[in-house]
């Protein structure tokens, strides 16, 4: 029998695997993708970003989608006929591996937001059963094990922080980040370099960045990103006492009246298998951990684990806001920016945080994060973005062909990105559809999607601010996307941590109230997101988790 | 799909030969073609009659990787017979315009009649697709069998992102 048995490699996994690992206890990981290493990471546009390898084919696993029709009526549609995909990195170390490593950590506000901001009608804010200075320790826990680069400066809404600086040097930077500055300081902004989990040079027994220019949606072919795998599994298979599954689905979940007891996957073969453990640990990424609790049903809990009140899956959050670009031509630029605009395989580095709170109408609104970087440099999708004319026609022949190609080498987009509070409402939530089933025969996960029209409004006010700084940097054709479509790699909710039960179904350590040994570790027990990507919380709460269950351990409550 | 990456992965592992056919066979090159390919590389033709230094589709290999977008499972049933039924369409619009197939339309009747469809739901929807495709056969890495001798990148002093996948690493 294990120690601990852990649902899922990511963010939300990884960090109790190597904690409990490297305390001896003996530890399973079951990751339903495959077993990539550097070695299987190419820069392949085909693969990665065109025919999304890394996530299932949808006829294979897909969700039902519920969105609100003209009549407003909510519709369900199959993921197979919309090509809406849900998924996202279904491998070991998750979609850590695919992340840009934006890190941001929350604010102290970000923990009380029902008690520091004011009520909005609709939707469901409540406070975290934590604050900021219960998650700091291993903020910085993070920066040190997983390696986070960047540069501190004071600005108005700078986080408390035990270390002064961060550990890693920030990584190389284009010489746009300077300009950036530049038009922030005439506009009176505070630019704040990027915290990114890449690190600079070889550390970490890791090597360092290759600048190679495909970080975003790719998966890292030195290990320089932070992800889950490289930067913690690693190092707990080399305790000797963790075993990582990968290709096995865990499908179910047994318990009795008071503990889990045993789980069932399939494996690479689809043969149905059973595990037991003392402890289980459950972060398959907020859908799935409560499709799989909801799948779980038993005489104890008739509507799925753990569900006897109907919390799991409830006040599913993404996070809000958008994005936007402006293009930086060089008939308009003198001719040394021109030379170093096309620049490739440095970071930009900078953001902007002046609105994560703002005054409107004599209330403080909670605003959020920019994020500033140049568009993607894939370049299919680069060329598509040229089809239209200024009217919305498509274009072909010459004229197309002159606009890629001054879009490739005449100019270049400089873009950011809109991180807000994704409300949680009674709309948003998980359920399972017992019609639908996934190539094992199992009921797949239905996502009603609802977002509150606050969202939007904060988005926009953010989004204008960006545009300031691409109009005062000297873009043009400056265009913003500030919408309500949920970006399904920030995805959050579905099992809050709360004070009872029936509101909420974990506790303050992220143990279900409902049994003794199972915990929730993913973005699942987030009641709200803060304004920022979600990766350094979650791996910073499973840090802080580990250590909690390793004081049971201590005390042989197992 | 999980099979056809597994096969891949298994080659990395034992470098068996019982794979080489099945890694080698993508994009392959098309000489021959046949309805309604020929239909569809005179329109891609026609939408990126070279210019400007681009090279032409048919030295990307765009028909030859189209074929193969159609065997692929990552693409979805749904937006192949998408792709193909367009042609169908696209004629019978030929018809009540011209009283004759797509193909066999003079230059500027093509192009008269592509202006048309793009005002259209559907063919602005298929037109995009086509270019979608021809841009993919135009970037992608040259192991797909497209994209010869780098040629589309070239066009556009593109530098691919480093590792580029070796022919055993393709995903299919």
């Amino acid at each position: 029998m294990y120690d601990v048995c852990i649902i899922g490699s990511g963010a939300g996994g990884a960090p109790i695997a190597y904690e409990l690992s490297r305390a001896g206890k003996k530890v399973l990981v079951l990751e339903k993708g495959r077993y990539y290493t550097e070695k299987d990471f190419f820069k392949d546009e085909l693969a990665v970003s065109r025919r999304d390898i890394y996530t299932p084919p949808l006829d294979e696993q897909q969700h039902v989608i519920e969105t609100r029709n003209n009549d407003g009526e909510w519709e369900a549609i199959e993921g197979r006929k919309s090509g809406w995909n849900f998924w996202n990195g279904s491998m070991v170390g998750g979609s850590s591996n695919l992340m840009s490593g934006y890190f941001h950590r929350m604010k102290p506000n970000d923990f009380q937001p029902a008690s520091v901001y004011p009520k909005i009608e609709g939707a469901n804010v409540v406070d975290w059963m934590i604050e900021y200075k219960d998650l700091e320790p291993y903020y910085d826990k993070v920066e040190k094990v997983v390696g986070v680069s960047g540069h501190v400066v004071q600005h108005p809404f700078l986080e408390p922080r035990s270390s002064a600086e961060y550990p890693f040097k920030p990584t190389w930077e284009h010489p746009i980040a300077f300009w950036f500055d530049a038009a922030c300081k005439k506009l009176g902004f505070y630019s704040i370099p990027t915290a990114r989990a890449v690190l600079p040079y070889d550390a970490l027994e890791r090597k360092g960045c290759s600048y190679s220019n495909f970080c975003g949606s790719y998966g890292c072919a030195t290990g320089a990103k932070g992800n889950a795998r490289s930067a913690l599994l690693d190092k707990a298979l080399k305790t000797g006492n963790c075993t990582i599954l990968s290709d096995s689905f865990v499908y179910k979940i047994e318990s009795d009246e008071k503990k889990a007891t045993k789980i069932y996957y399939y494996n690479e073969d689809n043969q149905s298998l059973h595990v037991e453990a003392k402890l289980f640990v459950v972060a398959a990424q907020a859908v799935e951990s409560s499709r799989l609790l909801l799948n779980s049903k038993n005489s104890y809990f008739p509507n799925g684990l753990l569900n006897n009140y109907g919390q799991v899956g409830k006040n599913l959050i993404f996070s809000a806001g958008g994005n936007g670009e402006g293009r930086l031509r060089f008939e308009d630029l003198p001719k040394e920016k021109q030379d170093v605009l096309l620049l490739r395989g440095a970071f930009v580095n900078r953001s902007l945080q002046d609105w994560y709170e703002y005054e409107q109408d004599g209330q403080t609104i909670k605003g959020g994060t920019i994020d500033f970087l140049f568009e993607h440099a894939n370049p299919t999708s680069r060329a598509l973005a040229e089809v239209y004319d200024n009217d919305s026609n498509l274009i072909w022949g010459e004229k197309l062909q002159q606009k890629i190609k001054y879009a490739f080498m005449r100019s270049r987009k400089f873009s950011f990105e809109v991180f807000n509070d994704w409300l949680p409402t009674d709309d948003c939530f998980v359920t399972i559809d017992e019609d639908v089933k996934d190539k094992w025969g199992i009921p797949v996960g239905k996502i009603r999607l609802n977002s509150h029209k606050h969202d939007i409004e904060v988005g926009k006010v953010l989004a204008g601010k960006a545009v300031q700084v691409l109009k005062e940097m000297g873009a043009v054709e400056i265009s913003t996307n500030i919408s309500s479509a949920p970006p399904p790699n920030l995805v959050a909710g579905g099992c809050r941590f709360g004070y009872n039960e029936r509101n909420s179904v974990l506790d303050r350590n992220c143990k279900a109230h409902a049994l003794d040994n199972l915990y929730v570790t993913d973005a699942s027990f987030m009641p709200t997101g803060g304004s920022v990507p979600y990766t350094w919380t979650i791996y910073a709460n499973s840090f802080r988790v580990a250590d909690e269950i390793l004081k049971r351990f201590d005390n042989k409550e197992f | 799909m999980k099979r056809r990456k597994f096969i891949a992965y298994s080659v990395v592992l034992f470098s068996s030969t019982v794979f080489a056919k099945e890694i080698n066979s993508y994009a392959l090159h098309v000489t021959i073609l046949k309805e309604p390919y020929q239909t569809i590389s005179q329109v891609i033709d026609d939408l990126f009659t070279p210019s400007v230094g681009m090279p032409s589709p048919h030295s990307l290999n765009v028909v030859g990787f189209l074929k193969a977008v159609m065997r692929d499972k990552r693409v979805t049933k749904e937006r192949k017979e998408f792709i193909l039924n367009g042609v169908e369409w696209l004629n019978q619009t030929a018809q009540n315009h011209y009283i004759k197939n797509y193909i066999v339309l003079s230059s500027d009747q093509r192009q008269e009649l592509l202006k048309k469809i793009s005002q259209k739901q559907w063919g602005d929807n298929w037109l995009w697709y086509l270019m979608n495709y021809t841009f993919e056969a135009m970037f992608s890495d040259p192991v797909y069998g497209a994209n010869i001798d780098k040629i589309g990148w070239q066009w556009l002093e593109y530098k691919p992102g480093l590792p580029q996948p070796p022919k055993v690493n393709r995903y299919v």
